[in-house]
């Protein structure tokens, strides 16, 4: 099981939907949200913060990312995430997560290494369970 | 007089005759050497021996009489005066002897020193003359006959030949006795000779003074060729006669025509030269000739140009273009380029025009005013752009629109996976559910379908591999099994003729998989489904024959919708008019082909043709 992930979508009932379902399929117990990819940011951004008020919690292992999304979408974010934070989390993949039918999208997604699947929404047990078998998330499972 | 002394031979038999000759001759050419013979044997084994300038001669001979004497003697020395010693009867013997060539007579009773003098020299002067003559004439007469050139003579009266040299035989083709039969009108052509009869005489044209002429001459095979005609008087056997030399110019004339005929269609050419104006330029670029229908000066015409300088007639930068252009030119080298002046555009091609020693020291330019041509082409240009950005945006458009329709229906469909109907207990609730899954199922179909096409259309650059479609086919099948075996239906596949196809691999496999699936759908009732399906090679790929025994659709009817959208033929729950759509819209991007051919209730040919 994936310790922590967190799922960037605009969209609450995704969100509140991808919840239900990782915590079902049993991918992770752990899961963290953000409304868009500027908050994401700001996630990682306060983990990497030297106030030590802020309680220190672990990083995800996986990050779903939706691509369409208001105030920064998830490849800014990813270009974002690519140049402070990814070098630091080096376990750290992620997941796109869309309901895009643009096969630009597809292709630029394959450019990625840190991509490591591009799952067609709704997230479901199947998607997951398929997932489970990547080769980046066996040692998890 | 006379150089040397004299040389006389006298031939006479009796010695009173010659002592009284030669008394008169000693006294008249003391220095002179004379000969003497009696015979006319003797005569002649003389001058064979001897140098004689002069020989006076008896006609009554012991071994010769009369005429025959001075044959004779004029046949073995035809260059030496000869001149008749007669007695009184023999008068007319010696007149005779005159007219066949004697220089004079001399009466032996009447002779003394004076009239004997005279008579020889006259003699001698009178032959030499005559000899001069029948030099001249004999070289006349080998010019004339030898003549590379067409030569004839012919009488000022009549018009008719009297003579003619062999190349005039040659060329003509007539033979000597022919010409001679002939006059000179008869070279003409037959058609001329009628018409001047009725006209002015041309011969007129030929007589009178050292002329030259031109008119057409007819051979005797019928050509009709063009001659130039040199004459001048001469006599002939005492005939006013004229001698003219003949220049065939029928070759010559032809070359002036050509020459000039090419040189009517340059002229034609170039003055014009549509739209545009050629011009041949020399090394410094100065303009020598010009002609055209346009300039690019509007207004001015060819010879404005001429003598100016090609480049001075754009502005820069243009004008250093143009040069820079033209310069390579004189390189060799063949240039396209175009030029602008002021709102105008040409199109200039420049060729070097290479003398005879490969030297180039002139080019020829041909401009055309393209300023249309360029107008049209900006405007589509900007047509063609604005019309890829009305087709982007269209295509973004589309891409939001769908993914904006499927981002809740995704959520739809994840709450009903994650749904749990054990736990409503409410019989009501749970139908309401059931409906709500399945308008949530056919929505996200109908969806997914639309979104298949939208990508199809726009996916023109779809990637393209060789395809086994044996293999392809056994996978389509296999993901379908379950609805094969639940209809018992047959599959007979033959891929031995042709099975490599270059396709876009989910495009085979979604059009073998709407095939089968059809085929499934669409079966009849009354017997069990059955599959036919084999390919065959064409010149450039594949085509593949996949018949059905199914429900068959009346083409009669049907045949210009069944590939269109939304159109169905059969009142089947599952069918949403897309299947075929689709197969035709993936065989197209592809540049291939597809066509039907069926037969209500006996079943349904598809025709698949695959470019390789």
């Amino acid at each position: 099981m994936v310790n922590k992930v967190l799922c960037i979508d605009d969209d609450q009932i995704t969100l509140v939907l991808c919840d239900m379902v990782i915590k079902k399929a049993g991918f992770s117990n752990d899961v963290i949200t953000a409304k868009n990819g500027k908050e994401g940011i700001a996630w990682f951004s306060a983990y990497f913060s030297k106030n030590k008020d802020v309680p220190k919690q672990d990083p995800p292992q996986i990050i779903f990312l939706d691509l369409n999304m208001p105030v920064m979408n998830g490849w800014d974010f990813l270009e974002d995430y690519l140049m402070k934070y990814s070098d630091r989390l080096p376990g750290t993949k992620v997941v796109i997560l869309s309901s895009t039918v643009n096969p630009e999208d597809f292709l630029r997604a394959n450019k990625y290494e840190i991509v490591i699947d591009f799952i067609n929404k709704p997230l479901t047990t199947e998607g997951l369970v398929e997932l489970m078998e990547n080769e980046h998330l066996s040692s998890y499972f | 007089m006379q150089q040397s002394p004299l040389h006389i031979l006298v031939i006479e038999d009796n010695p009173g005759d010659y002592l009284l000759v030669n008394e008169y001759l000693e006294e008249s050419f003391p220095k002179a050497t004379l000969y003497h013979t009696d015979t006319l044997q003797k005569g002649i084994d003389l001058i064979e021996k001897e140098r004689v300038d002069v020989i006076l001669l008896d006609l009554t001979l012991p071994d010769g009489m009369g005429i025959n004497s001075f044959h004779s003697i004029n046949s073995k020395a035809p260059q030496v005066p000869v001149i008749i010693l007669t007695g009184l009867g023999d008068r007319e013997i010696a007149l005779e002897s005159l007219k066949v060539g004697a220089q004079d007579y001399i009466v032996k009773d009447e002779a003394n020193p004076v009239v004997l003098t005279k008579s020889i020299q006259y003699g001698i002067e009178r032959s030499k003359i005559f000899d001069h003559l029948k030099k001249s004439e004999e070289q006349y007469k080998y010019l004339f006959h030898n003549n590379p050139l067409p030569m004839c003579a012919f009488d000022n009266q009549t018009q008719q030949f009297l003579m003619v040299n062999g190349s005039a035989i040659e060329h003509y083709g007539y033979t000597e006795e022919e010409f001679l039969k002939m006059g000179i009108n008869d070279l003409k052509p037959h058609a001329e000779q009628t018409k001047q009869q009725t006209t002015s005489n041309n011969t007129s044209d030929i007589n009178g003074g050292d002329n030259k002429v031109d008119f057409h001459h007819q051979k005797k095979n019928g050509n009709i060729i063009d001659v130039e005609m040199g004459t001048h008087d001469i006599v002939i056997e005492g005939k006013n006669a004229r001698l003219a030399v003949i220049h065939d110019v029928t070759e010559r004339n032809k070359a002036k025509e050509q020459l000039r005929e090419s040189e009517q269609m340059f002229r034609t050419i170039t003055e014009n030269f549509p739209n545009g104006a050629v011009a041949i330029l020399n090394k410094d670029l100065t303009i020598l000739y010009m002609a055209g229908k346009e300039f690019h000066i509007q207004g001015a015409n060819a010879s404005y140009f001429e003598n100016t300088i090609y480049t001075d007639h754009f502005h820069s930068p243009v004008k250093e273009r143009v040069q820079e252009n033209l310069m390579k030119v004189f390189e060799g080298k063949n240039k396209v380029f175009e030029a602008s002046f002021e709102d105008l555009s040409y199109m200039v091609s420049a060729v070097p025009l290479y003398e005879t020693g490969g030297n180039i020291n002139k080019i020829l330019i041909a401009s055309q005013n393209i300023t249309e041509q360029k107008r049209n082409e900006t405007e589509k240009e900007m047509l063609i752009e604005e019309l890829t950005q009305n087709n982007s945006d269209l295509q973004q458009f589309s891409y939001i629109t769908s993914h904006n329709l499927r981002a809740p229906l995704s959520n739809l469909l994840g709450i009903i996976k994650l749904l749990d109907l054990s736990s409503i207990t409410d019989p009501m609730n749970t139908l309401l559910l059931k409906n709500f899954e399945d308008c949530t199922l056919q929505l996200n179909d109908t969806v997914n379908d639309l979104i298949n096409v939208l990508i199809i259309k726009n996916n023109v650059n779809a990637k393209k591999e060789r395809l086994d479609i044996r293999k392809t086919f056994e996978r389509v099948v296999n993901s379908v099994q379950t609805a094969i075996e639940q209809n018992h239906m047959v599959i007979n596949a033959d891929f031995e003729n042709a099975f490599e196809v270059d396709f876009n691999r989910s495009y085979l496999e979604s059009i073998l998989l709407n095939l089968v699936t059809n085929a499934v759908k669409y079966s009849s009732p009354k017997r069990n489904p059955e599959v036919n399906i084999r390919t065959e090679k064409t010149d450039d790929g594949v085509r593949l024959y996949f018949s059905d025994n199914g429900l068959g659709i009346d083409l009669q009817r049907y045949k210009d919708r069944i590939f269109g959208l939304y159109q169905r033929f059969h009142d089947h729950a599952d069918s949403k008019g897309l299947g075929l759509y689709i197969v035709n819209s993936q065989i197209r991007v592809m540049g291939g082909d597809i066509d039907v051919e069926s037969e209500v209730d006996k079943g349904t040919t598809f025709i698949i043709t695959f470019k390789n």
